[in-house]
């Protein structure tokens, strides 16, 4: 019998073998790289399972697993802990198509460039969470797969995590070169890579590496400054009218406004589910909001009094807000702290949300059309402002133009207390991430030996009752040279045979 | 005239003079006459399957003639892969069904069932009782990690067809050693089950009816906490953890949580009933025959709005052009439609939902409409966690899944030359599978949605398989031989389409069309080709009855692998030894038949690759971009890398073996010892995690050896006018990985898990595959004494985290601590030891049939534990065993302490506690049958026959698995098993 009979083409799809011809094969292989962006276990809960850790939040409802994590007690098989690592090297991998293929194609230059642009940064983007959460200077850093060795079948952890931060950096810059400023992108291309992205991730990829290399706050300063002056216009949303200056940064009008750096581009069907992840459990029976990642009263109390962000970050019981268009005051009686956060609850104050195509229908599928941001303008302001106090410089212009936006006085001669302080009422509730700045502080063991608080009502379903200060989680064992990084997931080590981090 | 014992003709009975060739066979009548020189002499009349009998003759006489059935199977003519066979002079393990009579009078909707302990080294294993699940049959232990199922061959053909209908199966033959599956290759190295339809016999038209009609029902169902034992178990959880009691569990704040109103589980559970008829007429003439059945069945799941429906159809003929020349056909086209319900996920699982669901929450509010976790507006909503309400997870969708086949076969036999045989059959499978579920809103609290979806899928496969088989038989004196060769090719095309749309203005019936979607959600769809070609040769010889051996070679060619690879050739021989047959041994009398095998053969194994291994089609996801609500973009990228050098896996299996035959054929023993290899197992890698694909290559990884013990014996007797027969058969499996050489790491993680936290399985190389790989444990901490005094090499607490009440773990790696790498292996779900007994007797007209079958060595995981006992997971409704919980007072329970945290990882923890011993004897099949006397039915329709009979199925079950049911299936992961259905039915059986 002749070998046609049983020579097929495979019937579906291009393969691999004859994908990479035409300008709409390298889009639409660029285009798969965002996908793990509206992913509910990277930047819906996912890494802020991670970011729970913290002082400023507990887990709002009865979850063993999450406990489990907040108390750096994990076996490595926890479902919630166990995608980060490996849907990162997912888009590192489709990076590295892009990368080994596309520059042989002849297309469009300018779509080409931008098609290269978007693979180094998104590269990087995902290497800088997955480095930082996984790796430190004496376990090792995570594997660095690139053009060059992604063929290969055995992958080695570097001696030290600064080896990811360097190679982070490299694709950054080339990324920066190769791309547009995120204002020159149509609309149906916002949240695609752009340049101010490369530079604000290069100055957070050295604010990380200074931990370890005091040489690299000098850098953070630069790449900070070239965000600033990029050319796109950046400047903190500030109107003088500090009572919704604040609010309004978390509003989908104003995600793709001046201090848009980076978010989860969402809509009604994918996206990001911070949003309603963090909505009271059920919802008070109108939509279903999960209940989880509720701020603490220590939280609550690091605000300084006249700051206007406490009521933008935080529901309180008695607050009023807005809710299917109805005004409502807050009571909740599933938080297990007492308390809300109100960051991302703009979208559900509208009437309808559903009707008016805001959000998205099914409460388990908790979409909406607002963007979550992973990295905001504020944040360079105060990375920059970090810098300069490491080398001992004054950051006072930097820390004020934070402070008066929220409604608060000038401080001068600002300290590193000082700075700690706005990083943790800035971004309470962000993925900018108060676990990782404690632990590379080296604040954690001490703050994490304290028990956090609630409030716990008498009535909690009277907006009015009276609290009692108590105990919501108890004091947390914190081995500092264990728990700087995070259990590697029992399948990564499985399938690579590479070394767990030391004292997992 | 030649007839049988009931003067029905036996068509192509011999009739030879004894000590010539000279001789004719009996015609459609059983008629026949020849002309011969010799004057006188003895004529010898045989037939296969009857004693031969001799009558002297002298001159030109008349004859009648009747044979008398030969008690012993021996001489049974089975049949084996292109051709068949004497029982007796088999080389091989194959074994076939004694009692297939029963088949059609056991409440059973499948063959596979039927086949549930009735042979020896064949495990079948009901997948639980859902409806739309059909039990695995795993012949001599898993080969492999991927689901591997044994070929079906009906009537010659390779059949991928839908459920046969029981009562059209005339016999089954299991073809368990390679040898005897090899010249089936490719799709054969999971053994082969040769299934032959009923055709018609020369004579009248007749016609046979069988109905009957049962009742089904569950037991050893779970009991849910009532609505103030689940506040009780919350308070105590909260006050265990030192933690502020939630108030929806106080009832002067929530009185409504107080009151008790459901019991979900008798909500959703119902007698359910089963109804089956068949229909068959069969007859012919001297030039053909045909039969042709009509069946129906449909079968209620024991869950309400679950439910199995089955129409069959079949038309089979054959037809002789010439005396030398036959044509043939056969026909089955079958429509089955199975709703079923999802039971192996433990968050949306309809039975795990109704252990959930709060007691205190009635089916449905005061307007009729599905009632939530909590009233509507009630602030304590949030407090009984993510739940669906399970009477309308089983009744909300509106679901039809329809599945239509259609496998026609035609063949033409030509006998050509003298001794050799001629024939090609061609066949048509064609299979045509729609979905359509359409999923209302769910308003309702505990997980709600606005939004209605439907689910729409069509998927189509179409099939061809074309044989050419010539051979050869000769007789020369004490040498018979037997030669056949065969070309075989067989194509498929398979297309499969999903749209998935929502929101729809209206939710009724006729409303439920894709045109009236709002949008459309999501669209997929899958496409594959598939081409086998291969080449057989067999040849079969026998020396004076007593020396046997017989030899194939078969050449394979796939399109499954890249053309460089994708053809191999796997040969099988096999030898046997009719001692009997010696002259040394005629002295002992008692020896009916003694005969000793043996066998080896390759077989090579295609089913386990996916089509495109060598060359895997890209994978599309769409992620959202934009501005505002941000849209859809196409995007492509590598799901799983592609391995060009993928080869053959290949079974390899040696048996030896004895049957006897004791007591002019009363007793038969058949035992085996094999040892089968699956070498190069194909199987997909493990992606390692940096290349960043879902799956790595297909590849050649290891080898998988089983091995084990099979006997099995029946006996035959009578007392008087009470016949009876005894049947008992058991088998050993031991399954080891051997290696996994050219797998990514040193074991396989298997990701089948629990809530994503569980993940109890490895395979391990010197270990069975999907073995158990947990922590011990060593049973529940009484005092903070014991706790103190479990300690490390360093005085450190191994458990710091644990308090009395709590599950005591071992740390067997002696580092002073409980980690991942204290877990050791500790078995499989697969029995070690599978046994049955059949008992069935006849007297007068009565006749009576028992099945009993067991399974030990299983080890099942019930991780229906995992939520049931746990107060640590969202404040679901627990299962009323909790009540037995550990406490201070009761320091012996096994169920640790409530809490609602779980420091001490009593439930994260992957632990032997939920490890438990799944052995059972169950009694199958109980049937009780009364032939209603001849006499009585000839006034109504002569020749008539009627039996009415009573069946029940799953009397009874001796085990001590504490979860639903201990046919759990699979690997013996439970999340709450759909328990197999205890039945009871009525049927009656007319001929005429």
């Amino acid at each position: 019998c002749s070998d046609d009979f049983t020579s097929l083409t495979p019937l579906g799809s291009a393969t691999e073998s004859n994908y990479f011809q035409t300008q709409a094969d390298a889009e639409a292989a660029v285009n798969s790289m965002y996908y793990y962006m509206g992913d509910e276990d990277m930047f819906s809960r996912g890494f802020m399972w991670y970011i729970n850790a913290s002082d400023d939040m507990i887990t709002g409802r009865i979850k063993a697993e999450a406990d489990n994590i907040k108390n750096f007690n994990l076996t490595g098989d926890e479902g919630y802990a166990s995608w980060m690592y490996p849907q990162s090297y997912k888009i590192i991998r489709r990076a590295n198509d892009v990368l080994a293929n596309v520059p042989d194609m002849d297309f469009d230059e300018s779509v080409k460039k931008r098609c290269l642009g978007e693979a180094y940064f998104m590269r990087a983007f995902h290497y800088f969470w997955v480095a930082s959460a996984y790796g430190n200077d004496v376990s090792g850093g995570v594997p660095i797969v690139t053009v060059e060795n992604m063929k290969e079948t055995k992958f080695q952890r570097p001696a030290s995590v600064t080896e990811n931060y360097a190679q982070i950096v490299e694709d950054l810059t080339k990324a920066a070169d190769l791309l547009p400023l995120y204002t020159s992108y149509s609309s149906e291309n916002k949240g695609r890579a752009h340049k101010d992205a490369c530079y604000a991730y290069i100055a957070k990829t050295y604010l990380y590496w200074a931990q370890y290399d005091d040489s690299k706050w000098e850098k953070v300063i630069e790449f900070c400054d070239m965000v600033s002056n990029s050319g796109s216009g950046r400047k903190l949303i500030d109107t003088d009218t500090p009572e919704s200056d604040f609010r309004s940064v978390f509003t989908y009008q104003n995600e793709f406004g001046s201090e848009y750096i980076w978010s989860v581009t969402s809509g009604i069907d994918r996206g990001s589910k911070l949003v309603g992840v963090m909505l009271e459990n059920k919802g008070w029976g109108v939509y279903n909001g999960w209940g989880y990642y509720t701020p603490t009263e220590e939280l609550f109390e690091a605000f300084e009094d006249g700051d206007y962000r406490r009521s933008a970050t935080i529901l309180n019981f008695g607050d009023e807000f807005q809710f299917w268009g109805e005004s409502r005051r807050y009571y909740s009686t599933n938080s297990l702290s007492g308390f809300q956060f109100n960051k991302y609850m703009d979208i559900y104050s509208y009437a309808d949300p559903i009707g008016n195509g805001l959000i998205n229908a099914n409460g388990d599928a908790l979409y909406t059309i607002q963007d979550v941001p992973i990295l905001r303008y504020a944040e360079v302001v105060l990375m920059k402002a970090e810098a300069k106090l490491k080398l001992s410089k004054n950051a006072d212009t930097e820390i004020n133009l934070i402070r008066n936006r929220a409604g608060l006085a000038s401080k001068v001669n600002c300290t590193m207390a000082d700075l700690k302080q706005e990083r943790r009422v800035e971004f309470a509730g962000e993925f900018a991430n108060r676990h990782r700045d404690l632990v590379r502080w080296g604040d954690a063991e001490s703050i994490y030996s304290k028990p956090l608080h609630g409030r716990i009502h008498s009535d909690k379903t009277n907006p009015d009752s009276p609290y009692t200060i108590e105990e919501v989680w108890p004091a947390r064992t914190y081995k500092p040279d264990v728990h700087n990084v995070w259990i590697i997931p029992s399948e990564v080590i499985s399938s690579s045979g590479i070394d767990q981090n030391i004292g997992w | 005239v030649v007839y049988d014992s009931e003067k029905l003709p036996l068509i192509g009975a011999s009739i030879r003079i004894s000590g010539t060739s000279e001789g004719t066979v009996a015609d459609m009548d059983g008629k026949f006459s020849f002309e011969t020189d010799l004057t006188k002499g003895r004529l010898q009349i045989s037939f296969i399957g009857f004693q031969s009998i001799e009558r002297e003759f002298d001159g030109s006489q008349d004859y009648t003639i009747y044979l008398v059935q030969e008690t012993t199977s021996l001489n049974d003519v089975v049949v084996i892969g292109y051709g068949s066979s004497r029982k007796s002079d088999l080389t091989g393990s194959v074994a076939s069904v004694s009692n297939m009579d029963q088949i059609s009078s056991r409440p059973i909707t499948s063959a596979q069932e039927f086949l549930q302990g009735n042979l020896a080294g064949v495990t079948v294993q009901q997948q639980g009782g859902d409806p739309a699940s059909t039990p695995t049959i795993t012949i001599r232990g898993m080969g492999s990690v991927n689901t591997e199922s044994p070929l079906w061959v009906v009537d010659g053909m390779p059949y991928y067809g839908g459920t046969l209908n029981p009562n059209d199966i005339e016999s089954i033959t299991v073809l368990k050693d390679a040898a005897s599956a090899a010249i089936y290759g490719a799709q054969a190295s999971s053994g082969v089950i040769v299934v032959t339809t009923k055709s018609g016999k020369a004579g009248k038209l007749s016609v046979a009816v069988d109905v009957f009609a049962g009742v089904q029902q569950a037991d050893n169902l779970p009991v849910p906490l009532t609505a103030e034992e689940q506040n009780w178990a919350y308070n105590t959880a909260a006050d265990n953890s030192g933690a502020t009691r939630d108030p929806a569990r106080d009832v002067s704040l929530n009185p409504w949580g107080g009151v008790n109103r459901t019991n979900w589980i008798d909500e959703i559970f119902r007698k359910a009933s089963v109804y089956n008829a068949n229909v068959g007429l069969s007859g012919g003439g001297e030039k053909g025959i045909y039969s042709a059945s009509f069946s129906y069945q449909k079968k209620q799941g024991l869950l309400i709005n679950t439910s199995s429906e089955r129409i069959g159809l079949r038309v089979k003929s054959q037809y002789n052009l010439s005396d030398k020349m036959r044509v043939g056909q056969n026909l089955y086209v079958l429509n089955e439609e199975a709703i079923g319900t999802n039971n192996t996920s433990s968050y949306s699982g309809t039975i795990i939902n109704a252990m959930y669901m709060p007691s205190a929450a009635p089916v449905y509010d005061g307007e009729g409409n599905f009632h939530g976790v909590a009233p509507k507006g009630s602030d304590y909503a949030g407090s009984y966690g993510d739940v669906y309400n399970p009477v309308a997870l089983l009744k909300r969708p509106a679901t039809s899944n329809p599945v239509t086949y259609i496998d026609a076969n035609a063949y033409i036999e030509f006998d050509f030359i003298k001794d050799f045989k001629f024939r090609s059959s061609l066949m048509l499978s064609l299979k045509d599978s729609e979905y359509k579920k359409f999923t209302p809103k769910i308003p309702e609290s505990g997980r709600p949605s606005e939004m209605n979806y439907l689910n729409q899928s069509w998927s189509k496969r179409n099939k061809w398989i074309w044989d050419n088989q010539v051979s050869y038989s000769k007789t020369i004196n004490n040498h018979h031989l037997d030669f056949t060769g065969v070309y075989s090719a067989q194509y498929t095309k398979y297309e499969y389409n999903l749209v998935n749309a929502q929101d729809f203005a209206r939710e009724e019936n006729w409303y439920h069309y894709l045109e009236n979607a709002g949008s459309i959600n999501s669209y997929s769809s899958d496409a594959y080709e598939d081409a086998l070609n291969s080449m057989i040769g067999r040849f079969r010889y026998n020396y004076s009855d007593k020396y046997f051996l017989m030899g194939s070679i078969r050449r394979d060619q796939t399109s499954r692998l890249s053309s460089e690879n994708n053809s191999d050739l796997f040969p099988s021989a096999s030898v046997a030894w009719k001692m009997s047959n010696e002259s040394f041994m005629q002295e002992l009398n008692w020896i009916h038949s003694m005969k000793l095998r043996a066998s080896w053969g390759q077989i090579g194994n295609i089913q386990s690759v996916s089509y495109y291994a060598y060359n895997v089609p890209m994978s599309s996801q769409r992620p959202t971009l934009g501005e505002g609500d941000a849209q859809k973009v196409s995007g492509y990228y590598v799901k799983q890398q592609s391995n060009p050098n993928l080869k053959w896996e290949t079974s390899e299996s040696f048996d030896v073996g004895l049957d006897l035959s004791l007591f002019k054929g009363s007793l038969e023993i058949t035992s085996d010892y094999f040892v089968k290899n699956t070498n190069d197992m194909i199987m997909t890698n493990a992606a390692d995690s940096h290349l960043g694909v879902n799956d790595g290559p297909t590849s050649n990884v290891g080898t998988v050896e089983n091995k084990g013990f099979e006997f099995s014996a029946l006996y035959k007797g009578n007392i008087g006018s009470l016949k009876y027969s005894v049947n008992g058969n058991f088998s050993t499996t031991k399954n080891n990985l051997k290696d996994l050489d050219g797998y990514t790491s040193s074991y396989i993680y298997h990701s089948n898990n629990v809530r994503s936290t569980l993940y109890p399985y490895r395979s391990e190389p010197g270990q069975e595959l999907y073995s158990y790989y947990l922590i011990s444990s060593d049973g529940i901490f009484k005092t903070q004494t014991e706790i103190d005094n479990y300690t490390g090499s360093n005085g450190q607490l191994i458990q710091p985290n644990a308090k009395p009440g709590d599950l005591k773990f071992i740390d067997s790696n002696k580092d002073g601590e409980i980690s991942n790498e204290d877990r050791t292996y500790k078995g499989n779900a697969f029995p070690d030891f599978t046994y049955a007994f059949n008992f069935s007797a006849e007297y007068k007209n009565f006749d009576l049939a028992l099945t009993f079958q067991g399974v030990s060595g299983v080890k099942l995981f019930n991780a229906y534990k995992f939520t049931a006992y746990n107060a640590a997971q969202q404040g679901y409704n627990l299962d009323n065993r909790v009540l037995n919980a550990w406490s201070e007072s009761n320091i012996n329970s096994e169920i640790p302490m409530l809490r609602v945290d779980d420091p001490n990882s009593n439930f994260g923890t992957n632990s032997d506690w939920y490890l438990e011993d799944g052995s059972y004897l169950r009694l199958k099949n109980l049937t009780i049958g009364y032939n209603v006397p001849a006499l009585l039915l000839n006034r109504i329709c002569q020749g008539s026959s009627l039996r009415v009979y009573f069946s029940a199925e799953n009397l009874f079950t001796i085990t001590d698995y504490t979860g639903l049911d201990p046919e759990v299936g699979g690997i013996g992961l439970d999340l709450g098993t759909y328990p197999v259905a205890k039945t009871y039915s009525l049927g009656l059986s007319f001929k005429f």
